[in-house]
């Protein structure tokens, strides 16, 4: 078999190739257009691949859309976890807040809030945020696990991921509805005090 | 609310309000003027009944009580419409001009009722700061919370954003 070979990569490869490029697009289309403008017509054009190759790999936009949040996720995640290992083995409070809130405006990062907004009239967006809501929480209990060794396993703990996680969101929901136009430098400041008071002294 | 902003059709608003599609493009010429009119009543209304329901924090956990007149307050149909635009007005300028205005005034009660239930920091730069937090996370715990369809699902947060604003406020 001649086509074996030419140096074609082979169809895992392929596969994977073709979702990230639908996820890139997915998470574009969300910035862009929001939820309700997007359609699977307009990612498959963005991703470069026709309607049917989508199709073929998820059944739904749905479908589709959930993937791509949960891939996002992961990776907002694993780009904090970066962030804490670049700041070596004395983490504040401060770095922390900055991290998180980094993250969430990262222009990606508005997929995500479209996702909850679109989730709370959408039944099959709702169900599969249980789970993208758990790796959410399970990935900021590891990182501040990490971070404030003396604070692991404490019932602390998950109320102070609950505080950074919503404050974050929220601040996130206002500084991206209005296109940036405030930041809310205050805001952030206290929560890195009210942070700071909880966590034990490094 | 029951459709989000994308599924909101000017002919279903019309239904609902008993008015023609016609009667209702002449008082606002397009959908957006029509939801920017709306969102301000809606924002009026719906501060004032927070307004009144936080005029009577007592007990001894004067803090708790604030989270959980806030949080009940962001599950009124009137918050849930406003959480719905919130996502819409990223891409459209004059619902967010509508919606920072909205969250400057919903900040500003804040820091008055703290200033009002604790005496200690009325004033202070510490009220503003108790107010962004408090506003904040309780944005952010209202669209998980509506997103997930469980209002008050998040106890362990709702605790942990308690515990934080009353170090903030030191000992009452």
């Amino acid at each position: 078999m001649p086509s074996r070979d030419t140096p074609r990569k082979p169809r895992r490869d392929q596969r994977e190739d073709s979702r990230r490029r639908l996820f890139a697009a997915t998470i574009g289309c969300l910035v862009d257009q929001g939820y309700g403008s997007t359609t699977t017509s307009a990612i498959a054009r963005g991703a470069g691949l026709s309607n049917g190759a989508l199709f073929h790999l998820y059944a739904s936009k749905e479908d589709l859309i959930i993937a791509a949040v949960v891939d996002l996720v992961r990776r907002v995640i694993a780009s904090v976890n970066q962030g804490l290992e670049e700041a070596g083995p004395t983490r504040t409070a401060r770095q922390l807040v900055e991290l998180s809130s980094a993250a969430m405006r990262s222009p990606e990062a508005q997929a995500l809030l479209e996702f909850y907004a679109a989730a709370r009239t959408n039944h099959r967006l709702q169900q599969a945020l249980v789970g993208v809501e758990r790796e959410i929480t399970d990935g900021m209990v590891a990182y501040m696990a990490h971070a404030f060794p003396e604070l692991a396993g404490t019932p602390e703990l998950r109320g102070l991921v609950g505080l950074l996680g919503t404050a974050t969101l929220g601040t996130a929901l206002v500084e991206l509805a209005m296109g940036n136009v405030v930041t809310l430098i205050e805001t952030r400041s206290a929560l890195v005090t009210a942070l700071e008071t909880a966590l034990p002294a490094t | 609310m029951e459709y989000g902003y994308a599924g909101t059709t000017v002919t279903e608003i019309c239904q609902r309000a008993e008015l023609s599609t016609g009667a209702l493009f002449n008082l606002y010429p397009t959908k957006e003027d029509l939801i920017v009119a709306a969102i301000v009543a809606l924002v009026r209304e719906w501060l004032d009944e927070l307004d009144e329901r936080l005029d009577n924090v007592t007990g001894d956990r004067p803090v708790a009580a604030m989270v959980a007149l806030i949080s009940d307050a962001m599950t009124l149909p009137s918050a849930q419409a406003l959480m719905e635009v919130h996502a819409a007005a990223r891409t459209r300028p004059p619902l967010r001009d509508a919606l920072a205005g909205a969250a400057a005034e919903f900040e500003d009660r804040i820091v008055r009722h703290t200033g009002a239930v604790f005496p200690a920091v009325a004033g202070t730069a510490r009220a503003r700061e108790v107010a962004g937090v408090l506003v904040a996370s309780m944005l952010g715990l209202a669209l998980l919370e509506l997103a997930l369809g469980l209002p008050g699902v998040l106890a362990v947060t709702r605790a942990g954003v308690t515990e934080a604003i009353e170090r903030l406020v030191g000992p009452s």
